[in-house]
C-alpha cells in the first residue's frame, strides 16, 4: 500500500494499493526512481491536489486497477520534434463507460471540481482518466459559440472589439465547412 | 487565465471536432493560438472538410498544410461524380501542401484509386512520411523505387498488382520499417517474403491477408517460413491462407527461430488447413499471449487449444465465427489460464452452453473475488441466450468491475434481469487494454471485399466473406443497400462503427441508431 498526501494545510492522506497507484504515470516513475527505499513507511506529497480532487483520484483508480493497460497507439516517431505531447496528436476515439459517465462530477455547480480533476488527472499523467475527461468536456464545448465557451471555461476576453471583428473576418472562410 | 492549465487545454481540443473548434476560436487570446497549433490532422471522412468545396479545402490546406502530420482522405468525394483524374489531382495536390506529413490514409474510397504516379507525387512532396495506407488496386509499386526512406509503416490493401520487385525495392529503401500489411496479393511470391525478411529487420508487425475463396496466392509454407527469420517479430497475422498449416507452425516453433523470443500475438484466422497438431506447436513460443482464429471451422482444434492454454500464458482468446472447438475443451483452457482477460465467442455457439458457461462464471468468480489470484474477464458474445440463463455473483459493480463481464455485441438487447452477468457497457466502452493488440488484421480487407459484389459472387465454397462482423452488419451489407455498397462501409465508417485506421472491427453498439441510419 501506498500513502498519498494532499496539498491542504493539514494535508489529508489517502492509503492506496500500488497496481492503483501506478495507473499514474508519475507517480509509477517516482516509485521506481526510489526502488529500495520502503515506500510503505513515506507518504507520497503531491503539491498540485488538493483533498476533495484526491478523493476522487483514489477512487477512480482504485475501481480501475485491473483494467488491462491502455493501448499504445502505433504511432510515428517524430524524431525532429521535441514535442513530448506528440502522441495526442492524432484524434482519440473515446467512450465513456457506464461506471465513469456516474463517476464524473457532471453537474453545473461542480464544474469547477471536474477541471481540478482533470488538471489533477493531467499532472499525474492518467491517461485513461484524462481521456474520458476530456471526451466530456469536449462533447459540451463541440457546437458552443464563443460567449458560451468563455463563461464555461472561465475565460477572460482579451482582445478589443476591432481586434475580434478583424480575427472574425479572417477565419470567415471556414463558416462553410 | 482559464480554470484549465495550458497543457490540459492543448489535450482537450484535440478532442473538439474541428469545425467545433474554428468556430471558437475568437474566444481570447491563448484560446486562439492553443487552436491554431491544433490542427495537426485533417481526417476529411470525420470532419466536415469532406462536405467543403474544393477552394476551401485549398484554403484550409494552405493554412494549416505545413503543420499537418496526419492526413486521411478516406471516403473524400465518395458520393459525388468527380472524374478519376480530378480526385486524383485533388489527393495529391492538397499533399504538396504538406511537406511535414508523417502518416497518409487513402483506404476507403470507392471509384477513386491511387496510381502509381500519384505516389510519386506524394513521395516527391513528403519526404519524412512514416505511415502509408492505401487501397493498391490500381498500383503496380514501381512508385516504391521513390518512397522515403523513413516508412516506418506500410499498409497495402487489395494489392492484386502489387509485384516482387515492388516489395524488393521497399525491402531495400525501408530499412526502419516495422510494420507491413499486404492483402490479396496475387503476384507477390515467396521470393518478396524472403527478401523482405532478410532486409527488413526491424519489423514488428507482419500481416498477410489472403482470402479464403481466392486461392491465387502464390506465397506458400515455404515463403512464409522465411518470416520466421525477423528478430523482433510481435504481431505475426496470418489470415486466409492455405500456406499456413501444421507444418509451418511447427517449423517456425523449432529452435533457433528468430522470432522465438519476441513473438507476443499471432491471427492464424480463416487459414483451413490447420489442425489441432498445428496449434499445439504454438505453446513452444515462450511469449506468446494473444491468439486469434477466428473462422477456423474444417478441423477440430480442441485438443490443440487445451495444450497451448495449459501454459498458462494467454491473455486473450479469439474465437469467433465458427472456430472448431469444443464447449468443454474451451472452458478447461479458460481454466488453465490464470491471466486470460478476453475471451471472444461471437457468432460460435459450439464453444458455449448454459452448462459450461456457468460453470465458468462460478470458476472464475471465486478465483477474482475470493483467492483473489485472478482479474476481471470479459466475454465477447452475441448469444444472449445462453448467457441470460447464467447468475452473477454476488457483488456490486458500482464497487468493483464484476468478475466476469459479459458483452453483448447483438444490437437486440439483452432481456432484463437483475442479476445478470451482462455488463453495463458495450464493447467500445471496454477500456482499450481488452481489445488490444489488434489481431484482426484482415477485417479491413474482409470489409472492402464483402462490399464488392463481385467477390462475393465468386464464393464458391460458401464461405461468408463478411466473417468476422456482427450479424446485422453482414444482413445490412447484403441486404437492400447492397448496389450501394461502398456507401454502406462508409457510413460505417464515419461513425465509428469501424475504424479503417487500425483495423479492428468495431461491433455495432447502438440498435436504435441502426434504425435511424438504415431507415
Amino acid at each position: 500500500m501506498i500513502q498519498l498526501c494532499s496539498n491542504d494545510d493539514p494535508p489529508v492522506s489517502f492509503t492506496v494499493p500500488r497496481k492503483a497507484v501506478e495507473l499514474s504515470k508519475t507517480i509509477k516513475t517516482m516509485l521506481e526512481d526510489l526502488e529500495g527505499f520502503d515506500m510503505e513507511q513515506t507518504p507520497i506529497p503531491l503539491p498540485n491536489v488538493d483533498a476533495p480532487t484526491l478523493e476522487l483520484i483514489v477512487k477512480w483508480v482504485e475501481q480501475h486497477q485491473d483494467d488491462p493497460p491502455p493501448v499504445e497507439k502505433p504511432r510515428v516517431e517524430d524524431d525532429d520534434s521535441d514535442d513530448s505531447d506528440a502522441d495526442d496528436d492524432q484524434e482519440p476515439e473515446v467512450v465513456i463507460p457506464e461506471w465513469d459517465k456516474k463517476f464524473l462530477p457532471t453537474d453545473d455547480e461542480q464544474k469547477n471540481q471536474l477541471f481540478k480533476l482533470l488538471n489533477a488527472a493531467n499532472y499525474l499523467e492518467i491517461k485513461p482518466l484524462l481521456d474520458i475527461g476530456c471526451k466530456y468536456v469536449a462533447d459540451k464545448i463541440s457546437g458552443q459559440t464563443v460567449e458560451w465557451v468563455r463563461d464555461y471555461l472561465n475565460m477572460e476576453n482579451d482582445y478589443t472589439p476591432e481586434e475580434e471583428a478583424k480575427l472574425k473576418e479572417e477565419i470567415a472562410w471556414a463558416e462553410g465547412l | 487565465m482559464s480554470d484549465l492549465t495550458e497543457s490540459m487545454l492543448r489535450r482537450l481540443l484535440s478532442f473538439v471536432p474541428l469545425k467545433d473548434r474554428l468556430a471558437v476560436t475568437t474566444v481570447n487570446k491563448q484560446w486562439h493560438d492553443v487552436i491554431e497549433q491544433s490542427v495537426v490532422t485533417a481526417s476529411l471522412y470525420s470532419d466536415p472538410l469532406i462536405d467543403s468545396t474544393d477552394d476551401q479545402l485549398k484554403l484550409f490546406f494552405n493554412k494549416y498544410g505545413a503543420q499537418l502530420k496526419y492526413a486521411n482522405f478516406d471516403m473524400f468525394r465518395i458520393d459525388q461524380a468527380v472524374s478519376q483524374w480530378n480526385w486524383r489531382q485533388m489527393v495529391t495536390g492538397l499533399s504538396r501542401f504538406c511537406p511535414n506529413l508523417l502518416s497518409l490514409d487513402v483506404i476507403f474510397c470507392s471509384r477513386h484509386k491511387l496510381r502509381d504516379k500519384d505516389l510519386i507525387d506524394v513521395f516527391s512532396a513528403c519526404l519524412s512520411l512514416r505511415e502509408l495506407r492505401i487501397d493498391a488496386q490500381f498500383v503496380t509499386g514501381h512508385c516504391f523505387a521513390h518512397v522515403p526512406a523513413t516508412l516506418q509503416r506500410l499498409e497495402l490493401d487489395k494489392c492484386a498488382r502489387i509485384t516482387n520487385s515492388s516489395l524488393f525495392c521497399v525491402a531495400n529503401r525501408c530499412r526502419s520499417l516495422k510494420t507491413l500489411h499486404l492483402s490479396q496479393f496475387e503476384n507477390v511470391s515467396n521470393k518478396a517474403i524472403e527478401e523482405v525478411s532478410k532486409k527488413c529487420l526491424s519489423l514488428e508487425e507482419v500481416s498477410l491477408i489472403g482470402f479464403p475463396t481466392i486461392d491465387d496466392i502464390k506465397i506458400s509454407t515455404n515463403g512464409l517460413l522465411h518470416l520466421s527469420q525477423l528478430p523482433k517479430l510481435r504481431t505475426l497475422c496470418l489470415e486466409g491462407l492455405g500456406g499456413v498449416t501444421d507444418r509451418l507452425l511447427l517449423a517456425m516453433a523449432r529452435e533457433g527461430s528468430a522470432m522465438m523470443h519476441s513473438l507476443e500475438g499471432i491471427s492464424l484466422a480463416f487459414c483451413f488447413n490447420l489442425s489441432s497438431a498445428g496449434v499445439a506447436h504454438l505453446a513452444a513460443f515462450p511469449r506468446l499471449k494473444f491468439l486469434n482464429l477466428d473462422g477456423v471451422r474444417r478441423r477440430e482444434l480442441s485438443e490443440g487449444i487445451v495444450t497451448l492454454a495449459a501454459k498458462g500464458r494467454l491473455e486473450k482468446l479469439l474465437l469467433a465465427e465458427r472456430t472448431s472447438v469444443s464447449a468443454e475443451a474451451l472452458l478447461s483452457a479458460v481454466k488453465t489460464s490464470p491471466k486470460l482477460r478476453l475471451l471472444d465467442v461471437c457468432n460460435n455457439p459450439e464453444a458455449t452452453n448454459w452448462a459450461t458457461a456457468r460453470e465458468l462464471v462460478t470458476f472464475w468468480s471465486k478465483k477474482v473475488l475470493v483467492d483473489g489470484t485472478r482479474r476481471p474477464l470479459v466475454v465477447l458474445t452475441d448469444e444472449a441466450i445462453t448467457w441470460t440463463q447464467v447468475d452473477a455473483p454476488n457483488c456490486n459493480p458500482y464497487i468493483r468491475p464484476m468478475p466476469v463481464q459479459v458483452v453483448n455485441i447483438d444490437p437486440e438487447p439483452v432481456p432484463h434481469k437483475r442479476k445478470s452477468v451482462f455488463s453495463r457497457d458495450s464493447a467500445l466502452q471496454l477500456p482499450s487494454g481488452f481489445m488490444a493488440p489488434e489481431l484482426r488484421r484482415g477485417n479491413r480487407y474482409r470489409l472492402m471485399c464483402g462490399v464488392d459484389p463481385n467477390v462475393y459472387l465468386g464464393d464458391q465454397e460458401n464461405i461468408d466473406p463478411l466473417a468476422g462482423m456482427s450479424k446485422d452488419m453482414r444482413q445490412m451489407l447484403m441486404g437492400d443497400a447492397w448496389d450501394d455498397g461502398a456507401n454502406v462501409a462508409g457510413m460505417f465508417f464515419k461513425n465509428g462503427y469501424f475504424h479503417g485506421s487500425n483495423g479492428q472491427m468495431n461491433y455495432i453498439g447502438d440498435a436504435q441508431e441502426m434504425d435511424e441510419l438504415f431507415g
